[in-house]
């Protein structure tokens, strides 16, 4: 099971809102609520996940391994239910640190390409 | 609207979202339903709070758009989960088959040269080698005698099985490779399997009866990956291959 998830973390780059989930768990174990309130307030409101959208990114990430279910538990500052809390694995760790550096990687090319931090190359010069 | 009013508009739409669960697939929803009403559960009752009426309604607009955006997604992962059930079914029934057939061939085969199965023969009687040769070579043109139905019914079966078998584990992986090497891997198998018996009833020094008896079969194992194969490809499920 650890080589599948191995193999799976080598082979699945992860999506943009899986990414916002494995940053909100980078921290401590959240339920499915609060993953979808970090992840909005993470990406300033731009990312809102719905719970069809939150679960079906969470059924991957447990598939590849990069998070896993750990005892369900209360959460005092909602109600009086018990929730499935989500951890980040290892290997999520090292997915995110991954696309993180992959995006990093994109960043440097677009301030190489002044596309970011520079003036526009063609300002004015077209009419 | 007062507050209660709201309230009671919220737990209907909590116990809406729970019946429109029911589109995404069974596994999923076993597996995620509670946790997903749950977190509606928490978005009503924050909506309702904050924008009353009007953040339920900003609530189900969103909620249908994510149900459609998110129920494909789920229905992919599960098919990928039942695939892999399927290829474990598969797999199970050609090696319980072919332990069937191998076990009740060895038998048969030793009634047919006319030796009492598992008897200890060697020892107490002598080989007639002629009379072992000729029937030998009868079996080699796939003539088995009263035992005919049963080796050409049994030889059908398990060629197709392999067929079959390897070509749901190809879809499975998405690989015509890995699929081609399924299928090698059980033929040797089979050959293998199907060989062994017979020589041990049969020391002559040429082929296993076994070996040109699943030689014949082969077609009908090549015609039956390819037919799964372009079904998987072409048909309703439609899996994108990958070479390797």
């Amino acid at each position: 099971m650890v080589k599948r998830n191995m193999r799976n973390a080598q082979a699945a780059p992860v999506t943009p809102a899986e990414f916002y989930i494995l940053l909100a768990l980078a921290d401590e174990d959240r339920h499915g609520y609060a993953v979808m309130q970090q992840v909005a307030s993470d990406s300033a409101g731009s990312v809102r996940l719905g719970p069809g959208t939150l679960y079906t990114a969470i059924k991957r990430l447990l598939d590849y391994g990069y998070i896993r279910e750990v005892e369900s538990r209360f959460d005092p500052d909602l109600d009086d239910a018990r929730r499935k809390y989500y951890r980040l694995t290892p290997s999520g760790h090292a997915a995110a640190n991954a696309e993180a550096e992959r995006l990093a990687g994109l960043v440097r090319l677009a301030r190489t390409r002044q596309i970011i931090n520079a003036q526009p190359r063609a300002q004015g010069g077209r009419s | 609207m007062t507050d209660s009013a709201i309230k009671q508009i919220a737990a209907w739409s909590v116990r809406v979202y729970a019946l429109i669960l029911h589109v995404y697939p069974e596994g999923f929803r076993l597996e995620f339903g509670e946790s997903m009403t749950q977190v509606f559960r928490d978005l009503a009752r924050d909506a309702g709070k904050r924008s009353g009426l009007t953040g339920l309604t900003a609530l189900w607009m969103l909620t249908f758009a994510d149900v459609l955006a998110s129920v494909a997604g789920a229905y992919s992962s599960e098919r990928r989960k039942s695939m892999f059930r399927v290829v474990i079914a598969a797999g199970i029934l050609y090696v319980c088959t072919l332990a069937l057939v191998t076990g009740y061939g060895a038998i048969r085969f030793g009634e047919f040269y006319e030796r009492p199965a598992f008897s200890g023969f060697r020892a107490a009687e002598p080989v007639n080698e002629d009379k072992l040769t000729a029937a030998y070579e009868q079996a080699l043109t796939g003539d088995f005698g009263r035992y005919k139905t049963f080796a050409v019914g049994a030889g059908l079966v398990l060629a197709v099985l392999l067929g079959v078998a390897s070509a749901l584990f190809g879809l499975w992986q998405k690989s015509l490779l890995r699929s081609a090497g399924a299928f090698v891997a059980g033929s040797v198998l089979t050959i293998v399997a199907v060989s062994l018996l017979p020589t041990i009833w049969f020391p002559l020094d040429r082929y296993p009866v076994g070996f040109v008896w699943m030689l014949r079969c082969f077609p009908v194992a090549a015609g039956a990956w390819l037919l799964v194969t372009v079904i998987g490809r072409f048909g309703p499920g439609r899996a994108r291959f990958k070479l390797a």
